[in-house]
């Protein structure tokens, strides 16, 4: 089988509702696994934009469905890497999801991270990156300074300082 | 103008009589670039330990075996694709005028992120030769770098240097003048994950016969990392490839839900850490390093503060007391040989011309020179960016970021290259905002003039009160801009370099090349304007011209009526003012025509009512002329107001 061009987006959207509808369906108790294929098949074609990113943020941005398929990743904004954004898609987040995460600002001096994604503009995205905090670095918290002030920070054996606005959107693991 | 003859290119429009070899220093802000160029030219490029100190390329010269070779300084970059407007003076020119060969220096102590930068520029196949610089610092923070190794891993040579004492700096030319010779590109080595290879291998082979001048392979990673300039080169031969890349680069996005930019940067990083990694062994320190020690000092919540506050208390004081002395000294010194002639000639000479001559002295050796020497210290040493973290939150409030102190602490030397500073700011608004503030900021001159009148005559207390009162009203001006200028501030990212032991030979260097224009020009105009000044008074001219002004200086301002002119010549160097007072004292002791009230006046006015034309000069070239022509009448205009308002409220109160 092939499709259009344009086509493509539309039928990576079904596949992907499938997918969100499938792990739904397996939740819920009491229903017959058996079915979820087909159940779920029938319905692709109802879930709005809108459904499709509460259901996936619900789920908890599942990529993985009962019988061992993978769910497509959401068509909303492609240079996004969030499934299931919470913002406009004038911000874009970078990097993973499905782990406990937190803003740069809570964590504490002398404690290191893992980033998991950044949600900010693309300019801001990309300084970042420019200076080594791409997605899956550690990097430590050397100091706060008071009243929310900026955070400096050791990534890749240098020191930088950035601003409690954008460290609030650095999200990373707390790891020990 | 002459006064930022150290940030300007010493030689703005070289002529190319045999096409002289063009050598590009490159690299990430901070490392030693001009450190290495004023060895190699002899030239007084300014360094200091703060990331963004070179904003205009600079051009050099040097003899190589005969040859004539043009160095250039480039301003500190970390990608090839920022945004900053500094850096993006040294992207255009790699990219796009291509010297005939790359000096890359990188930071030993932070090879990691250097290196990031150098693999950029081996994707685009430059003639290159990396001087792996700083080894000195690496080796007391306990990092060896094996240049072999990395030379070997890079396919470039790596030549070891310590720029500041110069060593390693002539080896690295032989090397670069080798490579220049053969123009041989590095063998690009660097390999990206399977599944953004084949898209870059894809797009190579649609853009097979678009000819741009450039590597096939770096303009295929362009186009996939979507940096504008090579999408516009492109699209204008042929749009098919940049839709190709579009598609290619969102199916990249959706495997690793990134950005497509991103993932490149990350795999870049990953390649730069393993390099980095096998270059390099680790011992520990033994003990945490003096810079660190300090930082817990400096950058601490509650002392940084006090010790931040203590240190510009201290400075003042110090320049106030070693000021007077100095006046004090050379008035006692030239006094003596007064041969008080009578007749109006002699007179003339001496009032006008040797009085003139002590003042001016007084100015330049009693305040500006010490004021630049200290600057130029916590330049050297590392402090601005320790301001900039500490002063980040309190910057907000003027809609600007912490990094806005570093030209706000440099207009405390001069206000132009503080104007000049003003392109570290990443936005229009912001790097207009600062400037502005930059504008008002009690520069050495005005410092002159603050604590050799008010903190003399008046008391020390009278003149910080005159610093805080300056303070308060950039605070007010820059909560208006913020209200005003549309736009949304940004926030801070900058580099915090480690404290490093200054090098007096750097900073009297520097202060020097700062310090000449006044000799050169402040000197004979305080000179000639005094002569004009007592002549006009010996003439009985004097109080006609005064007159015009009397409404605003005296009646307003209150200020004695001789002020007016003094006032005008200030505009051209306002030290100058300190110095004509003296002259029309006919002595240092000012305080024999002027009241204590009139003093905090005037050096009130002095320290706002225009930008000195040097100043202008700067603001006309960054800001262009309505910008300038704006803060100019803004600034009279407050100078005005609130100095009439000064004067009633002193009044009251003395």
């Amino acid at each position: 089988m092939s499709l259009a061009h344009s086509e493509v987006p539309v039928a990576r959207k079904l596949r992907r509702n499938h997918g969100l509808l499938e792990v739904a369906l397996d939740k819920t108790p009491g229903i017959d696994c058996g079915i979820l294929h087909g159940e779920a098949g029938e319905s692709v074609h109802v879930p709005s934009d809108e459904t499709e990113t509460t259901l996936c943020r619900m789920l908890g941005e599942p990529t993985g469905r009962p019988h061992g398929n993978t769910v497509p990743p959401s068509e909303s904004d492609a240079e996004s890497g969030a499934d299931c954004p919470s913002e406009k898609s004038s911000t874009f987040a970078t990097g993973g999801r499905k782990r406990d995460v937190i803003p740069l600002t809570a964590l504490a001096p002398n404690r290191k991270g893992r980033i998991a994604f950044i949600r900010s503009g693309v300019g801001v995205v990309r300084r970042l990156s420019d200076l080594g905090l791409t997605p899956g670095t550690v990097i430590s918290v050397v100091r706060v300074a008071p009243l929310r002030g900026p955070v400096e920070i050791h990534v890749r054996g240098c020191n930088l300082i950035i601003g409690r606005g954008i460290a609030q959107k650095i999200f990373v693991e707390d790891i020990v | 103008m002459a006064q930022c003859s150290d940030l300007t290119p010493p030689n703005k429009t070289p002529e190319h009589p045999e096409r002289a070899t063009v050598i590009a220093l490159a690299g990430n802000a901070n490392v030693g670039k001009s450190a290495i160029f004023n060895q190699l030219t002899g030239l007084d490029q300014v360094i200091g330990n703060w990331p963004g100190k070179t904003v205009e390329k600079a051009e050099g010269r040097l003899y190589h075996h005969g040859k004539i070779v043009t160095v250039l300084d480039l301003p500190g970059i970390y990608s090839l694709s920022t945004y900053s407007m500094e850096e993006l003076v040294s992207r255009e020119f790699i990219a796009l005028e291509r010297p005939d060969v790359v000096v890359n220096v990188i930071d030993a102590t932070t090879l990691e992120r250097n290196l990031f930068f150098t693999l950029q520029l081996l994707e685009m196949e430059v003639p290159m030769v990396i001087a792996l610089n700083m080894t000195d610092a690496a080796k007391k923070k306990g990092i060896n770098t094996d240049h072999r190794k990395l030379q070997e891993r890079l396919g470039v040579q790596v030549v070891p240097t310590i720029a500041i004492r110069g060593i390693g700096v002539h080896e690295v030319v032989d090397a670069a003048m080798a490579i220049a010779v053969e123009r041989r590109a590095p063998h690009n080595v660097i390999r990206y994950g399977p599944e953004v290879e084949r898209r870059i291998e894809r797009l190579s082979e649609v853009l097979e016969g678009v000819d741009t001048g450039y590597p096939r392979r770096w303009v295929a990673i362009k186009l996939l990392e979507r940096y504008p300039q090579v999408t516009r080169i492109v699209e204008d031969k042929n749009p098919q490839p940049v839709k190709d890349a579009e598609t290619l680069s969102d199916e990249i996005s959706q495997i690793h839900r990134e950005p497509c930019a991103v993932v490149i940067s990350s795999e870049r990083y990953g390649i730069a850490a393993s390099t980095a990694k096998e270059a390099q062994t680790f011992s520990k320190p033994t003990k945490t390093s003096m810079s660190d020690r300090l930082d817990a000092l400096s950058m601490h919540p509650v002392e940084g503060y006090a010790f931040m506050f203590a240190m510009m208390l201290a400075i003042l004081t110090f320049i106030s007391v070693f000021g007077g002395w100095v006046a004090g000294t050379l008035e006692t010194l030239f006094e003596d040989v007064n041969p008080h002639m009578a007749g109006v000639w002699p007179e003339l000479a001496w009032n006008g011309g040797v009085v003139g001559l002590y003042a001016a002295l007084s100015v330049a050796l009693g305040f500006i020179l010490p004021f630049y020497i200290i600057i130029g210290l916590l330049e050297d040493w590392g402090y601005l960016p320790r301001v900039a973290y500490l002063m980040d939150r309190p910057c907000h409030v003027m809609g600007l970021h912490g990094k806005a102190c570093i030209p706000l602490l440099l207009g405390f030397g001069c206000n132009v290259p503080a104007c000049v500073g003003c392109r570290i700011m990443e936005t229009k608004r912001d790097r207009l905002i600062t400037m502005f503030l930059s504008t008002m900021v009690p520069c050495s001159a005005r410092t002159a003039v603050i604590l050799g009148l008010v903190g003399a005559f008046v008391g020390l207390q009278w003149a910080v009160l005159l610093y805080v009162l300056d303070f308060a009203i950039i605070l007010g001006v820059g909560r208006a801009l913020n209200r005003l200028l549309p736009g949304r501030p940004v926030g801070l990212i900058m580099e915090m370099p480690s404290y490093r032991r200054p090098s007096m030979r750097v900073v009297l260097k520097q202060a020097w090349a700062r310090f000449k224009p006044f000799v050169s020009f402040a000197i004979p105009l305080i000179v000639v304007g005094s002569l004009v000044i007592v002549g006009l008074d010996i003439a009985g001219l004097l109080p006609g011209i005064s007159n015009v002004f009397a409404p605003v200086t005296v009646l307003w301002l209150g200020l004695p009526v001789f002020t007016a002119p003094i006032l005008i010549l200030g505009i051209l160097r306002k030290e100058a003012s300190l110095a004509l007072l003296a002259t029309v004292a006919g002595t240092w002791e000012i305080s024999t025509v002027m009241t204590p009230v009139q003093m905090i006046v005037f050096s009130f006015v002095i320290m706002l009512y225009f930008p000195c034309v040097s100043t202008f000069a700067a603001l006309v070239r960054e800001a262009g002329w309505k910008n300038a022509a704006f803060i100019s009448l803004v600034e009279i205009g407050l100078a005005v107001f609130l100095g009439g308002i000064l004067y009633r409220s002193l009044n009251l109160l003395m």
